[in-house]
């Protein structure tokens, strides 16, 4: 109707039809009434009837069992996803562990969520600007996440952070006003001193930035104490070659400074002494500004990150650079090798003719453990393909001696259909016993970086997996599956041999190291119900993410019957095939409905390939170690074998017992027997009517007594518990109009429920005169009194007689 | 394997409203007073919905019902006496984005207020009117209201009341354009919950009087509702009320009724012997006020702002001229 009038109406009521429009829009057109919300993604399962016809269902059969053995293509499973990831792909949080922060010590590596955490921890204003103040940050980790987890440099985190907090303060506080209390506080937030350190985005490039810079840290830490002196060496020696060469300093020493006037002695004094200290040795001060120039080498490496991290980038070993760190391992040797002698020049010790010739000869031999410590390891990237062409040649590496950290990077597991030998590589790794092992996809770095850090600290070699796949459903849940199905599992090894196997043993939690493949419990909608679902993420769970699989997949007819299928995560478990069964797995569409797909042998094979090689790695950790299990079972069979011995003898002795018991008793019961009925009483009464009657047969309770405890016992107990709960307080809390009337009697007695509605929050808080007159005094008579909890309160008789009305 | 992502830890998107967040001032209402039941009602239906705090009015006239906007932790306005609705009405049609909520007395609606209370039944806007019935004046001390049973002694009736009293619910079904009507009792809290919150969505004007006791100066006045149940009839239909099975245990009288049946409507509300609670009527068909005179120009503080703006600018400095 606006539409039509709008083309011959004046301007500004046009205009005002247009505003009018632009509300509408604005503003919900009915705001009184809520819409109900937008239904987010879920897990449903359509009911299922199988098909009763037997021709079909053996037909259905067949052609299942002829998928599995590959004499049928699958009906191939686009769009499908594990349930678990579908959840995570089409639901509304997105899952970003990326931009990694490095904090300015290196064991600080922080994921945004929990760099997001420390922040708030350390900066959150009071209680009531809080959670505004909250809000923001963690709008800001929502940028970070959003546009800056790609980045191809590093960037520095302060500047970063306070970019985003300057946008969104200019952004709120237009809205706001810059009085709000939250926008003061993120004002002040953004002015304040943030946690100095970078941030390292996503991506192929992240090993080979994020590693050199924690080890340039870690590095410069370490030199920094080992060679404690260094700065005071520094100054004495530069001082010492001032005193050489500079008369106004001699000449300072010399005499207290003198006045504006010219005083002829003292210049003919200095002149005199700077030619003194020219002849002082030609060949020491050479000497000393080597060392000097040695020092200061060592003071601009150890200045800042960023330089140690040049001078490192020598011990990056690439093929056109293998003489470079050579080269810059001389360096080291070489400033080392000044270090000392300046030592002795400190002290003037140095004599040429003793050290002389041993500082020429100066070698990776003398320096001592520590000192040795110091010279890098060098640091070899290399991807995944080179690693393959080249595999003895790294293995060759690892094995000799020589300190070399290899840091291998896949983009992908696959290689056509065979899985790449990555895996391998670091099991291999491993079964060396002496190297550092550390596997997992870029988007668990964060959780085993302390063992990245330690494994770069260490003497020997070190072996490093990284996986960072490239995008496909989102690249991290794509790794995270990789870990999660064990393709790729997260774990690392160290090499230091004093530890026992399984301490040296880490497998990440995240991955779940106990279950044998990492479990979800989910939740299903059938119809209007909702049940829970626990499911494994199996192997074959990640290769359905594989677009070349896709024809090993089969997506079950919704009427099938089921009795012939196998959860594929049972099936590799189980131990005999006698009961051939074809395994499946669950998967999503796009939609949340539940599918049933079918794999086939190839994946089941592969699936069972993967479960082996992951219980291996269970073992070596220590979970679950069959050798550990078996042990206990043979203990056990031993200690139980012992005690059935023991029962044994014990029942043949008591056995014995009673026998010879039974034999007594019976003769003593004959005799008490014949004696009654011969006594003067039972002939007096004559007809025997009330003869006493022999005691019951006693053995038999003697036999009946140790087996049976008394169980009427327990019976009582119940009994009473069950009449304690009837006499407890009690308030129909739905009944309740929050009239206040209770609270107003004993606030701390009574209490509201969430919806404002009381109950009894602590019978002895208050006494049973006050429950009694809450109950009285409650307009809609929901208070129950019960029974007294304190027996010695005064007039109770007279309270119970009128609590009496109200609990019935 | 996967981790959490931040809006998973701090679910910090949305706040999520407390029944604190919207509980202002403790109630000063004389204890066991009926007003605390609708007020935690209201409270709750707020939080349920989710609804935010300063998208809420609650006007009130004059009364102990009256006071209620000062128990809510909203925007408010106690208005004059009998005067709620019109003001009600003023703030819904200048800001239709604004949730709004009338609580009156009877006798601030019945009486002094009824011209207006026939008339916003017939303009039919988009809010809720909660009349809260204690058949008495309570905050100036007992006088009779149009509602005080024929016979009760007050202040202004020493003998007492000579009229038969006023029955609103005929009344409102007797206005054209009526869309919903409603008898609630404050003390079944579940169904006086339950009947809000339908008024609440609702499009239109949704009429709820609420039978509430007065423990000071009516206190036996419910006494045959209260000791009987059977004396309450509860309307339940599949449009209407779903009334639970312990509710059903309690009060056993229940008939099923279509609230789209306004004669059938009427006969309940002319009943004497029970009492009838539930939703009576119901239309959502008919048109309302604030749909048929939408304001060009909604005062949003958006438009405000843009307002200010231009005015500002007429009082802007030409450095040529200066």
């Amino acid at each position: 109707m606006e539409k039509k009038t709008s083309g011959d109406a004046p301007a500004p009521q046009r205009e005002a039809e247009q505003l009018l429009n632009e509300l509408d829009r604005l503003l919900p057109s009915n705001p009184t009434k809520v819409a109900p919300p937008a239904e987010t993604y879920h897990l449903w399962q359509a009911s299922q009837t199988p098909v009763d016809d037997d021709t079909t269902i053996r037909r259905l059969k067949k052609q299942h069992l002829a998928f599995y053995v590959g004499q049928h293509k699958g009906q191939g499973a686009e769009g499908l996803l594990p349930p678990a990831l579908a959840l995570m792909q089409h639901g509304q949080t997105v899952y970003a562990p990326f931009p990694l922060f490095l904090g300015e010590t290196p064991d600080r590596l922080l994921t945004p969520e929990a760099l997001i955490h420390t922040l708030i921890n350390t900066a959150a204003p009071d209680d009531d600007q809080r959670e505004m103040f909250t809000r923001y940050l963690a709008a800001i980790g929502r940028r970070l996440t959003k546009d800056f987890r790609h980045i191809s440099e590093p960037l520095e985190a302060p500047e970063l952070i306070r970019k985003l907090a300057g946008e969104l303060l200019k952004q709120h506080g237009s809205r706001n006003g810059d009085n709000h209390p939250a926008i003061q506080a993120l004002d002040a937030f953004s002015r304040s001193d943030l946690p100095g350190g970078t941030f390292f985005g996503f991506g192929p490039h992240t090993p080979r930035q994020l590693i050199p810079a924690a080890h340039a840290a870690q590095w410069r830490q370490q030199v920094r104490q080992a060679l404690d002196r260094l700065e005071e060496l520094t100054l004495a020696v530069n001082g010492l070659i001032e005193n050489a060469t500079s008369p106004e300093l001699l000449s300072q020493e010399a005499d207290p400074p003198f006045g504006d006037s010219i005083d002829f002695g003292k210049l003919d004094e200095i002149v005199r002494s700077v030619k003194r200290g020219a002849s002082l040795s030609a060949q020491r001060l050479e000497r000393l500004t080597i060392i000097a120039e040695s020092l200061n080498r060592w003071h601009h490496i150890l200045e800042s990150d960023a330089h140690t991290r040049d001078f490192l980038s020598r011990f990056i070993a690439t093929d056109t650079r293998a003489n470079a760190t050579h080269d810059a391992q001389d360096e080291i040797i070489r400033l080392i090798r000044d270090y000392h002698m300046a030592e002795l020049e400190v002290k003037h010790q140095f004599d040429d003719a003793i050290h002389g010739d041993l500082f020429r000869h100066f070698s990776l031999h003398m320096l001592s453990d520590t000192e040795a410590r110091l010279i890098p390891p060098t640091l070899l990237f290399i991807d995944a393909e080179q690693a393959a062409e080249h595999q003895e040649a790294l293995i060759t590496r690892l094995l000799s001696g020589e300190k070399v950290k290899i840091i291998v990077l896949a983009h992908t597991l696959f290689k056509d259909k065979q899985l790449l030998p990555l895996y391998a590589w670091a099991r291999m790794a491993v079964s060396l016993n002496r190297v550092s092992v550390v596997q997992a996809p870029l988007s668990d770095l964060a959780d085993v970086w302390p063992r990245v850090l330690e494994a770069l600290a260490e003497d020997g070699a070190a072996f490093f997996s990284f996986y960072a796949p490239a995008s496909r459903v989102n690249e991290f849940l794509y790794s995270g599956s990789a870990a999660g199905a064990r393709f790729f599992p997260v774990y690392a090894f160290s090499g230091n041999r004093d530890k026992a196997l399984c301490d040296r043993f880490y497998i990440s939690d995240t991955i779940q190291p106990r279950n044998a493949w990492h479990t979800h419990t989910l939740t299903v909608r059938h119809d209007s119900e909702e049940t829970t679902l626990s499911c494994s993420f199996t192997a074959a769970d990640f290769l359905l993410l594989h677009p070349d699989f896709t024809n090993h997949f089969y997506r079950l007819e919704a009427d099938s019957p089921r009795d012939h299928l196998i959860p594929l995560a049972e099936f590799v478990q189980q131990e005999d095939d006698t009961e051939a069964r074809i395994p499946y797995i669950l998967s999503a569409d796009a939609d949340g409905a539940l599918h049933t797909l079918l794999v086939d042998d190839f994946i089941a094979r592969h699936t069972l390939a993967i479960h082996k090689d992951w219980r291996l790695l269970q073992e070596w950790a220590g979970i679950d170690n069959s050798y550990v299990a078996r042990a206990l079972r043979e203990t056990r069979a031993r200690i139980e074998a012992d005690a059935r011995e023991e029962i044994e003898q014990l029942k043949q002795h008591y056995e014995a017992r009673l026998r010879e018991d039974r034999a007594q008793l019976t003769e003593e019961i004959i005799s008490n027997l014949a004696a009654g009925l011969l006594s003067d009483e039972m002939i007096r009464v004559g007809s025997g009517m009330t003869a006493p009657v022999a005691p019951p047969p006693e053995e038999k309770t003697e036999a009946d007594t140790p087996a049976e405890p008394d169980p009427p016992v327990t019976d009582e107990k119940e009994e009473e518990e069950e009449t304690l709960a009837l006499e407890e307080a009690y308030i129909d809390t739905p009944l309740c109009t929050s009239c206040n009337e209770c609270r107003n009697i004993n606030s701390q007695m009574f209490a509201y429920d969430a919806n404002k509605q009381a109950y009894i929050a602590d019978v002895h808080a208050g006494t049973f005169k006050e429950l009694v007159m809450a109950a009285e005094n409650c307009p809609v008579k929901i208070i129950h009194p019960g029974k007294p909890v304190n027996p010695d309160e005064p007039g109770l008789e007279e309270l119970i007689k009128r609590a009496e009305k109200y609990n019935g | 394997m996967f981790g959490v992502s931040i809006d998973n830890i701090l679910n910090l998107d949305q706040k999520y409203y407390t029944m604190e967040d919207y509980q202002s001032d403790i109630p000063r209402w004389c204890p066991g007073c009926g007003d605390n039941g609708i007020l935690a009602a209201a409270q709750r239906l707020l939080r349920e919905e989710q609804i935010a705090p300063e998208k809420t009015v609650f006007v009130s006239g004059i009364g102990c019902s009256s006071r209620f906007p000062h128990y809510m932790n909203t925007y408010g306005f106690h208005g004059l006496h009998g005067r709620a609705l019109p003001i009600a009405e003023g703030i819904k049609i200048r800001r239709p984005d604004l949730h709004v909520f009338v609580n009156m007395g009877d006798g601030d609606c019945f009486s002094i207020g009824s011209a207006h209370w026939i008339h916003a039944l017939r303009y039919n806007m988009n809010m809720v009117a909660m009349v809260h019935d204690n058949n008495i004046y309570g905050l100036t001390k007992k006088q009779a209201s149009p509602t005080t049973p024929k016979g009760l002694k007050s202040n202004t009736t020493p003998k007492g009341a000579i009229l038969n009293p006023l029955y609103p619910l005929c009344t409102t079904l007797g206005v054209s354009n009526v869309s919903f009507v409603a008898n609630a009792v404050e003390w079944i809290p579940e169904l006086l919950y339950d009947i809000i919150r339908q008024g609440f969505h609702h499009k239109g004007l949704a009429f709820i009087r609420i039978l509430q006791r007065c423990p000071h100066y009516t206190p036996h006045v419910f006494d045959p509702l209260l000791n009987e149940p059977d004396n309450i009839l509860l309307l339940s239909h599949e449009n209407g009320m779903h009334i639970s099975d312990p509710i059903k245990k309690m009060y056993k009288n229940v008939e099923e009724h279509d609230p789209s049946n306004m004669h059938k409507a009427r006969e309940y509300a002319a009943m004497t012997d029970r009492i009838p609670v539930g939703i009576l009527y119901r239309n959502e068909n008919i048109p309302t006020y604030d749909d048929l005179r939408k304001p060009e120009k909604p005062n949003t503080p958006e438009v405000i702002h843009a307002a200010l703006e231009q005015e500002f600018d007429k009082f802007g400095i030409n450095p040529k001229t200066a």
